[in-house]
């Protein structure tokens, strides 16, 4: 069983520290995606897992067994790079035969391995090509295969999708999805690509500058992010924010003036909260719907209108504000023109000055 | 590279190229010629510049009077040897300079450069008491340490150049494929490499092919003589000057490193990396 977990994992570059005592719980078999911007600490702490930099401080566990200071081989991990790293010298089966010769299997073994990851992924024509005659989808295909042939209790991958084509991406996504589900393994992957992250993840693991930020299923993190990052981070379009401010606070009763000077009123969970306090209120593009059909309606002027055949995202202003509109891509919507879009109160997420989600509590007790 | 735009501008370059080529290869020339002609037309008042008739005798003399061949095997011995155990030193140091971290690494570089900086005459002066107490003089392996000691810093630094552009995520990926330090050296690193090796080797090779002061000054035995000081004693001494004699001998002394380069000049050219990353 290769659960893995972090506990209060910290790295440190001299005195620069780059991630800020992370803890984790991986259960085996999960599809693990770490999610987050440029920069935020996602490779370092892949590669802290992997045993390719070393864990300033706190400890890495690998089914149950310490491996803060273990060699990356004895780990039982594999691990797939951004930019494949295959050995440009060796054919695709010396590429994916390397590993286990290293290890002293026996030549049968080694054949049998490496026929299987060829079956598996495609490469028996590819057998005997170098690196340099194989397009981007076949080279990302052939690290894969290395690391399947080492049948590791857990796979890392690093951003490997991000050298491909738009079309080759989804087509990897898939095989990677479809390989996950046939193997069974812990897989941990790391994109900064959030639609890889919703579609391929069980939990998402969304990072920032060196912290966890939220754990969670994507329909976790898309219905309940736990703060505006997370809520704008998880989804696309992005999230709209709206400025609001506080107008009365009675119990977990909470009524914001929008832009418009509209009053909404929501029952929220919430910290220190007071008359004029400034929060922010967060609709998803995909949540409006076209009329006044619910709960609250905007009107907003479409500056811009994206037609994408099926949708039709719509770039308006309320009020200073710009919003995006996802609308029905076959509603008549004119360039110009002020139009009525509502959304319920219950898709609303609001968020206090810090950032911090106020979750909504029961919906029924939210009508003014 | 540049472009040249007009066929003027071409038509210069052109000129250009072929000016120095001629300076390259007139020389060469000369010395062809000088070595097929016959005694008495080599030394008319007016030299031709084609060989009134072919004549052979040169070489002739230069294969049988003399040493020439015992000394071309000293060379290629000596040469050889000193080129590959260079380039092997030479990555390894390179190696660990590139893909390593450990206190006091900048400093060691930089003391290993700075031998370069002394003229390998001066550097004459420490190596033959050290290779006296080593009882090594008017040896072939004194001669080849000495040779290595010349070449090996500038051959540490070009093998570091070219180790520092090979990704590490190359080596990592054989470091968790459970592969040690020195099996990623030999395996992966080095054959990546070969072109860098190839270079280095050839560098160690023509540098001490074609000296002379170490071997002149080290070595005083005729059974120990290499080419250089041997061609030099034997055709242009006090006594005479046997041009004829000097150039065929060349001739005969610089075909191994003709066809060495011939036979690796490929290799130079790199691209082996292609297809690792990206
Ligand atoms: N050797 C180093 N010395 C100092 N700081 C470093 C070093 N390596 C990485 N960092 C810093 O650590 C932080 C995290 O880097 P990391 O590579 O993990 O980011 P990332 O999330 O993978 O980003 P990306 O999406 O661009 O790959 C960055 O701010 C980076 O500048
Ligand atoms: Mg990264």
């Amino acid at each position: 069983m290769a659960d893995l977990q972090l506990k209060k994992v910290f790295k440190r570059y001299g005195k620069v520290e780059t991630i800020h005592g992370v803890d984790l719980d991986i259960r085996h078999g999960e599809f693990i995606v770490f999610v987050g911007p440029s920069g935020c600490g996602k490779s370092t702490l892949l590669r802290m897992i992997a045993g390719l930099e070393e864990v300033s401080e706190g400890d890495v566990f690998i089914g149950g067994k310490d491996v803060t200071t273990t060699q990356p081989s004895k780990r039982g991990i594999a691990m797939v790079f951004q930019s494949y790293a295959l050995y440009p010298h060796m054919s695709v089966k010396e590429n994916m035969s390397f590993g286990l010769e290293v290890t002293g299997e026996s030549k049968d073994v080694i054949e049998e391995r490496v026929a299987e990851a060829a079956r598996i992924l495609k490469l028996e024509p590819l057998l005997d090509r170098k690196p340099r005659q194989l397009s981007g989808g076949q080279r990302q295909r052939v690290a894969i295969g290395r690391t399947i042939v080492r049948k590791p209790e857990v796979f890392l991958f690093d951003e490997p999708l991000s050298n491909l084509d738009a079309e080759l991406r989804v087509q990897m996504r898939i095989e990677i999805s479809r390989l996950h589900e046939q193997l069974g393994n812990t897989m941990i992957y790391v994109t900064h690509d959030q639609v890889e992250a919703m579609t391929m993840a069980d939990r998402i693991v969304v990072l920032r500058d060196g912290n966890i930020e939220q754990v969670g299923t994507p329909m976790e993190l898309y219905h309940s992010p736990c703060n505006q990052f997370v809520a704008g981070f998880i989804g696309s379009p992005k999230m709209n924010f709206l400025p609001v401010s506080v107008t009365s606070v009675v119990g977990q009763t909470v009524s914001v003036r929008l832009p418009d000077s509209q009053e909404i009123t929501l029952n929220v969970e919430h910290g220190e909260l007071a008359v004029g306090d400034s929060m922010t209120l967060g609709i998803r593009p995909e949540h409006f719907l076209h009329g006044e059909s619910a709960d609250i309606t905007l009107q907003i002027k479409g500056d811009v209108i994206e037609r994408l055949g099926g949708t039709t995202y719509v770039y308006g202003e309320l009020d200073g504000q710009t919003l995006i509109i996802e609308a029905d891509g076959e509603k008549d919507i004119v360039r110009g023109e002020l139009m009525d879009f509502s959304f319920h109160l219950n898709r609303c997420h609001l968020f206090d000055k810090d950032g911090i989600a106020c979750k909504q509590l029961a919906v029924e007790a939210a009508a003014a | 590279m540049f472009e040249l735009r007009s066929w003027q501008a071409r038509l210069g370059f052109g000129c250009l190229l072929l000016l120095i080529a001629f300076f390259l290869f007139f020389p060469v020339y000369w010395a062809l010629i000088s070595a097929f002609k016959g005694n008495s037309e080599l030394y008319q008042l007016n030299p031709t510049l084609f060989p009134g008739e072919i004549h052979f005798g040169h070489f002739i003399t230069a294969l049988t009077e003399g040493n020439l061949l015992l000394q071309l095997k000293n060379s290629l011995l000596t040469s050889t040897s000193s080129a590959l155990l260079n380039a092997a030193l030479a990555s390894l140091a390179g190696y660990s300079f590139a893909k390593f971290e450990y206190p006091g690494k900048k400093s060691l570089m930089l003391l290993i450069l700075s031998a370069q900086m002394f003229p390998f005459g001066v550097l004459l002066i420490s190596i033959y008491p050290m290779l006296q107490t080593a009882d090594l003089l008017d040896t072939k392996l004194g001669l080849t340490i000495s040779y290595i000691v010349f070449a090996l810093p500038v051959s540490t630094y070009m093998m570091y150049s070219y180790f520092k552009q090979l990704p590490n995520e190359l080596i990592e990926a054989a470091k968790v494929d459970g592969a040690s330090n020195f099996r990623i050296f030999y395996r992966i690193v080095l054959p990546i490499s070969f072109p860098a090796f190839i270079t280095v080797t050839l560098y160690a090779f023509m540098w001490s092919w074609n000296d002379l002061l170490y071997s002149m000054t080290l070595i005083t035995s005729e059974t120990n003589r290499t080419v250089g000081p041997g061609l030099l004693l034997q055709y242009i001494n006090e006594n005479n000057a046997d041009w004829g004699g000097a150039m065929a001998a060349s001739f005969i002394a610089a075909s191994p490193v003709i066809l060495v380069f011939a036979l690796l000049q490929k290799q130079f050219i790199g691209g082996v990396t292609s297809g690792a990353v990206k």
